[in-house]
């Protein structure tokens, strides 16, 4: 079972690499983290402090959280597609007629988007990271006006790390609802415009309630970005001491994983 | 004989439609089996259940002797198939959308990639992306994906699907080969009877959903009209003094004018001379040949 899911999921990886959109979107998101440093790092204005550029920190806040918008549509996507894509092309007869199970090709594909997911993450990251490092300096975040030190440099990078840790795995679980809806119609089309909406409408509806909102992917980001700000708000506590950030994804993967499987073991393919 | 297919029962509803009903199957070793069917008959479908594609409503389905439930992981790794329309990724060249199931598969050398292509003709291809391919070519790829894991069973479904005579040319005598040289056993649904006719050496055919008839070719062959062919003129007059003979079982104008007489083939010279002693002429006379689109067509 693992040796065949392994090799299911080399030849995912086969697929998801030659796939032009997959490049066509790694520049739509790096655009996006791109421009939102730069538009923060240059209309932002100047600073009077010692410290005359912004924080790298709170340039990186800005850049990661246009970057993650445009990647959890992208993982959206792809993870909308995956079954669905199989479903409509028919290829999925191909897999399927091979010697393996309906729960080894399931299960390679789920791998096949959690390594997708975290490609996009480690991509976003380091794209923003890197420009914000270009454009900002790190150390202590002053206040603009009165050169009080509001951060000391270990705290603000402190804060940024379990930000940036906190942010995935909530990511991920909109991969999981792209899995979910990707077996619950034979067309991509369909597959991706229902996962779209899904996640949007879940997101306007369960908004920011901590305990019910299936994607707090950027919301310990936009939460960074005011507290390199030297605001004082960090994340809702829940978040963190309630572990929210990782109850609340794992709640959603949980249901949506089985009942994608389930589909997908009982369905018919006459594709 | 050892059976490689068998089928018990064999049965799928669709609602209300009986899509395929209680279908006993049976392909021995070595066979190239000829699956017939009009149209809706349920030849899909029966493939579709035999690999699982969809559940079947009740029966039970063995291959190489073991049911399929028991040990599908070692069957499959033995099993090609082409079913319906050929699918593949279009933005990957043969090559790769092969490597793909290659990897499904496992055990697989690379070189088997090449090697299945130069079988179907598509070596001078497999670089470029498939959704560039010509129907013809794609209809090929799906072939060489049935025959990429040394299949000692292959499923084709209307393999001539696409093909120009060239290509089915080509197709029948790569099928022709495995069956000789390896062994490999056939099932390959058809429409094109003579395809069939030339290839397979057992016919099933099924109608409606189930199986009328399942037998050899020579056995079937044997089952249909026999007798003489003739062209004469004026033609209603031959039919009309042929009937009238006791030693003519029937007379049946053929599209092209030509008359079909059910009659001992022995006949030749009988009805030669009744022709000509009432003054019709007759400008070709020879036995008919028996054909399975003949007996397809009566049934
Ligand atoms: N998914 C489905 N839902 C409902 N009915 C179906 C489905 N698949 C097939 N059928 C019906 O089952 C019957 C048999 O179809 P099948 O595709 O097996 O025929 P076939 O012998 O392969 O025909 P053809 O020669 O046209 O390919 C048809 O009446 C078809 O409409
Ligand atoms: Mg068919």
């Amino acid at each position: 079972m693992m040796l065949r899911t392994l090799r299911l999921t080399a030849a995912e990886s086969v697929k998801l690499f030659a796939n032009p959109v997959l490049y066509v979107s790694l520049v739509l998101i790096a655009s996006a983290a791109v421009s939102g440093e730069l538009a923060q790092g240059i209309f932002g204005g100047q600073k009077e402090t010692v410290w005359r550029n912004h924080h790298a920190i709170h340039l990186f806040a800005y850049g990661f959280r246009f970057g993650m918008a445009i990647a959890t549509l992208v993982l959206l996507v792809f993870s909308s597609m995956i079954f669905a894509g199989e479903f409509d092309r028919g290829t999925v007869k191909n897999l399927l007629t091979r010697p393996v199970t309906r729960t080894d090709v399931f299960a390679a594909k789920g791998v096949a988007v959690g390594a997708l997911a975290a490609i996009l993450y480690g991509f976003t990251l380091t794209v923003s990271l890197a420009l914000a490092l270009g454009m900002g300096e790190l150390g202590p975040v002053w206040d603009d006006s009165m050169y009080l030190m509001w951060r000391d440099s270990d705290e603000i990078l402190g804060h940024a790390r379990k930000a940036v840790l906190m942010g995935f795995l909530p990511f991920l679980a909109a991969g999981g609802l792209g899995i979910l809806v990707s077996n619950l119609t034979q067309s991509s089309g369909y597959a991706v415009a229902g996962a779209l909406v899904l996640f949007l409408f879940g997101s306007l509806l369960l908004g920011e309630h901590p305990g019910l909102f299936l994607h707090h992917g950027t919301y310990p980001i936009r939460q960074l970005e005011i507290y390199a700000r030297a605001g004082s708000t960090r994340w809702d506590p829940r978040m963190e001491e309630g572990l929210l950030f990782l109850k609340v994804p794992l709640f959603y993967i949980a249901g949506f994983l089985p009942a994608a499987w389930a589909v997908f073991r009982s369905r018919d393919i006459t594709a | 004989m050892v059976a490689v297919l068998r089928t018990e029962g064999l049965s799928k509803r669709f609602g209300s439609l009986h899509a395929v009903e209680d279908l006993n199957l049976q392909v021995e070793e070595g066979d190239i089996y000829g699956f017939l069917g009009l149209n809706g008959a349920g030849k899909t479908t029966t493939m579709r259940m035999i690999l699982r594609l969809i559940r079947p409503t009740a029966g039970r389905v063995s291959v190489f002797g073991k049911d399929i439930r028991e040990d599908w992981i070692g069957i499959m790794s033995r099993v090609g198939s082409l079913v319906e329309l050929p699918a593949y990724y279009p933005w990957l060249s043969a090559r790769k959308n092969l490597e793909i199931l290659r990897l499904a598969t496992g055990g697989l050398p690379r070189a088997r990639i090449d090697e299945v292509l130069a079988l179907v003709g598509l070596e001078r291809r497999m670089d470029d992306r498939v959704g560039t391919y010509s129907q013809g070519m794609r209809q090929r790829l799906g072939i060489a994906m049935a025959l990429l894991p040394r299949p000692r069973l292959v499923f084709l479904d209307e393999p001539s699907n696409g093909l120009d005579p060239h290509g089915i040319n080509h197709i029948r005598g790569v099928i022709r080969d495995l069956n000789r040289q390896e062994g490999t056993t056939f099932v390959i649904s058809s429409h094109l009877l003579h395809e069939v006719e030339i290839t397979a050496n057992r016919v099933g055919i099924l109608k409606e959903g189930r199986l009328i008839l399942q037998d050899t070719m020579q056995g079937i062959l044997a089952r249909t009209v026999s007798g003489l062919r003739i062209t004469a003129e004026p033609a209603g007059r031959a039919a009309e003094l042929l009937r009238a003979q006791p030693w003519v079982r029937g007379v049946k104008a053929e599209e092209t004018g030509a008359l079909r007489v059910d009659c001992d083939p022995d006949a030749f010279a009988r009805a030669n001379s009744l022709l000509l002693q009432n003054g019709v002429t007759v400008s070709e006379l020879t036995p008919a040949r028996r054909t399975l689109e003949e007996f397809f067509l009566s049934t």
